[in-house]
């Protein structure tokens, strides 16, 4: 079991409320950012002299540009429903942690400077000046919030929590307080492409890599294409995907499938990179400047489609917010949904039994599967409400032959967070990692002690990193976390010996470009 | 498997006290590496004794670091170093491990992150 210097919560058989202990997690804060990545990003490199009047015209900026801040804001009736909703109040037990605790933090600096009884009797509802120890509270308990969102389905008035740890996390920003973990990476973005700093030739070089292995492995020359124009599809995945396991054995999960799928596809060294962790800093211009680099890219290759690979913040940008940030994307083959999921590609061949699958390759696991949040909450799947559930569990189920579900509190949209979403995956931040996946892992104990559950099986960097790191504390093992295109790489039988062209590489490009058609329909 | 911060550096040590860890106990500079330094760090972190296929695999590291500017995938470095895919992790007990005996600087806060 992994060693730490704080304690990891026992795993009991039901998920208890715990009683609270006050202030328990105050000492827990991300390193801060260096002025040099606060100002790649467009902050201010430190904190401003006149930050308080800074932040309040920020805050209120942000109030008159989004309605809904405002609305939750004001609309918490403070009932209760979210208080024990949330795995980081139920891992950690600090009453700040729950949810409507955690936004009161900055809505009673709100009440105190933009409503009327704030104003002029502080006292009487709670209204707060806004001083150094609140902003530094802010810093502390905004950064133990993944915005995984599970709270506001309980809340009565749909209040979006994430959207409270988003612009707070956005006010201390536009003072100069960033986070090192997501403004060093959005600054990566920026400067080499994406999230790890991985140059072009690093990528070319682990592509070819990839190639020699899965020719090793089937004998069948499966190419894992970069920045190869005139292609059908550009794939944009996480750069985990290119780095560490179990990621990349699902990236050679999706080159698999685009192989027997018949179609051409590449990657791009210029947006190689699904991530946008201008969602997690609440920052739209960050946002927006991160997911140009997609539209760019797939202008310069001329591609027709957009897949997007295993990643759940990822997938929460692309089907929510992509066409309004880097859109029209009217360039694109209106026949596909812009963008697609790859669960949602390898499910359409599924359905045309398109995909030669041998389940048996994986029964020496028995599966289980983890909703990331953002999928779950914040997306859809296929053209079905729920298909961001039912999907990739078709998939799993289409590859493996023991598949269970844990408990249905905790999954589907009620799914608990790994604990290290929301721009919160760094080692500065392993307490609230670990004590914040003890919802997940108790649910997952639960099915491996009664169901015989070796594995669990995830779309989402995020999760997968957070459980490789995480499980050992829970005294389990790293390994048993896994991509669902790792199951549907173990299973495919690849019938296609040669390598689908390109349409405009070759004579006859249209007729290539049907083909790839009739494959998928 | 190790927590959080780097792994605690013995200043005691002669070799050791002459060079620079960052605060994540990675070298600063990895032009200052040699094979007594990786054999000092290594012991410091508890793997070894050393092997050819030890060796193999830091040599193959520093190649790749030296080709991209990077850290790279762990399967690709043991395929250079003609060893089994997982032999970072068991010859090593995880790659940044194998990362700071190696000698190279903190690849950056993601690539950490998704170092095991």
């Amino acid at each position: 079991m992994a060693k730490a210097d704080f304690e990891v919560p026992e795993l009991k058989e039901y998920i208890e409320v715990p009683e609270i202990v006050e202030g328990t997690m105050a000492h827990s804060k991300p390193f801060y950012a260096a002025p040099q990545h606060n100002t790649d990003l467009g902050f201010p490199g430190e904190l401003v002299d006149n930050w308080q009047e800074k932040a309040l015209e920020k805050m209120d900026d942000l109030r008159k540009r989004y309605r809904s801040f405002q609305v939750y804001l004001d609309s918490c009736v403070k009932c209760g429903a979210c208080t024990d909703k949330c795995h980081y109040f139920l891992g950690t037990s600090d009453p700040k942690n729950m949810p409507v605790a955690r936004q009161d933090l900055l809505r009673k600096v709100y009440r105190r400077y933009f409503t009327l009884p704030g104003k002029y009797f502080p006292n009487l509802v709670g209204a707060v000046d806004l001083t150094k120890d609140v902003l530094d509270e802010w810093y502390s308990y905004y950064h133990q919030c993944s915005q995984c969102r599970r709270c506001s389905v309980f809340c009565p008035y749909g209040i979006d929590t994430a959207e409270i740890s988003m612009a707070a996390r956005e006010i201390m920003d536009s003072v100069g307080v960033g986070q090192k973990y997501c403004n060093e990476i959005i600054a990566k973005v920026f400067k080499i492409g994406n999230n790890l700093g991985l140059p072009g030739p690093a990528l070319a070089d682990t592509l070819e890599g990839l190639e020699e292995d899965v020719f090793d492995d089937t004998g069948v020359a499966v190419k894992y294409p970069l920045d190869k124009k005139g292609v059908d599809i550009l794939l944009i995945t996480p750069s985990a995907d290119f780095f560490a396991e179990p990621h990349v054995d699902g990236l050679i999960g999706y080159g698999k499938v685009f192989h027997e799928a018949g179609v051409s596809w590449t990657l791009s060294s210029k947006a190689s990179e699904a991530a946008n962790f201008g969602m997690f800093i609440g920052s739209y211009e960050n946002m927006r400047r991160v997911s140009l680099r997609i539209r760019e890219a797939a202008l310069e290759l001329g591609v027709k489609r957009i897949v997007f690979g295993e990643c759940g913040h990822a997938w929460r940008v692309a089907y929510s917010f992509l066409n309004t940030l880097a859109g029209p994307f009217d360039f694109l083959d209106p026949n596909y949904p812009v963008p697609q999921h790859i669960c949602e590609f390898t499910y359409d061949l599924l359905q045309k039994n398109a995909l030669t699958l041998d389940k048996s390759e994986n029964d020496d696991m028995t599966l289980t599967f983890h909703d990331s949040c953002n999928v779950a909450r914040a997306t859809r799947m296929g053209d079905k409400p729920g298909g961001q559930f039912e999907i990739p569990r078709a998939v799993i189920k289409a590859v493996c032959n023991n598949y269970v579900d844990m408990h249905h509190e905790t999954i589907g949209e009620k799914t608990f967070c790994c604990g290290g979403g929301g721009g919160l995956l760094t080692d500065d931040l392993m307490e609230v990692r670990v004590k914040g996946a003890m919802p997940r892992m108790t649910a997952l104990n639960n099915v491996i002690q009664d169901e015989g559950v070796t594995h669990m099986a995830a779309i989402c960097a995020i999760c997968k990193s957070q459980f490789t790191k995480v499980l050992p504390y829970y005294g389990m093992d790293m390994d048993q976390i896994v991509s669902v295109h790792q199951l549907v790489s173990n299973a495919i039988q690849l019938t296609r010996k040669t390598e689908p062209e390109t349409p405009g590489e070759v004579e006859g490009a249209e007729a290539a470009s049907e083909t790839d058609t009739d494959a998928e329909e | 498997m190790s927590v959080a911060a780097g792994p605690a550096i013995d200043h005691r040590q002669p070799v050791i006290k002459a060079l620079d860890f960052d605060e994540h106990g990675f070298l600063r500079d990895p032009k200052k590496w040699s094979r007594n330094i990786a054999k000092r760090i290594a012991e410091m972190d508890d793997v070894g004794p050393m092997t050819p296929d030890h060796w193999a695999i830091l040599y193959s590291l520093r190649e790749h670091y030296f080709a991209n500017n990077t850290a790279p995938l762990m399967a690709s470095v043991c395929r250079t170093a003609h060893l089994p895919k997982y032999a970072v992790h068991s010859l090593f007990g995880g790659c940044r491990r194998a990362w700071r005996v190696a000698g190279l600087p903190n690849p950056g806060e993601e690539a950490t992150t998704y170092m095991t």
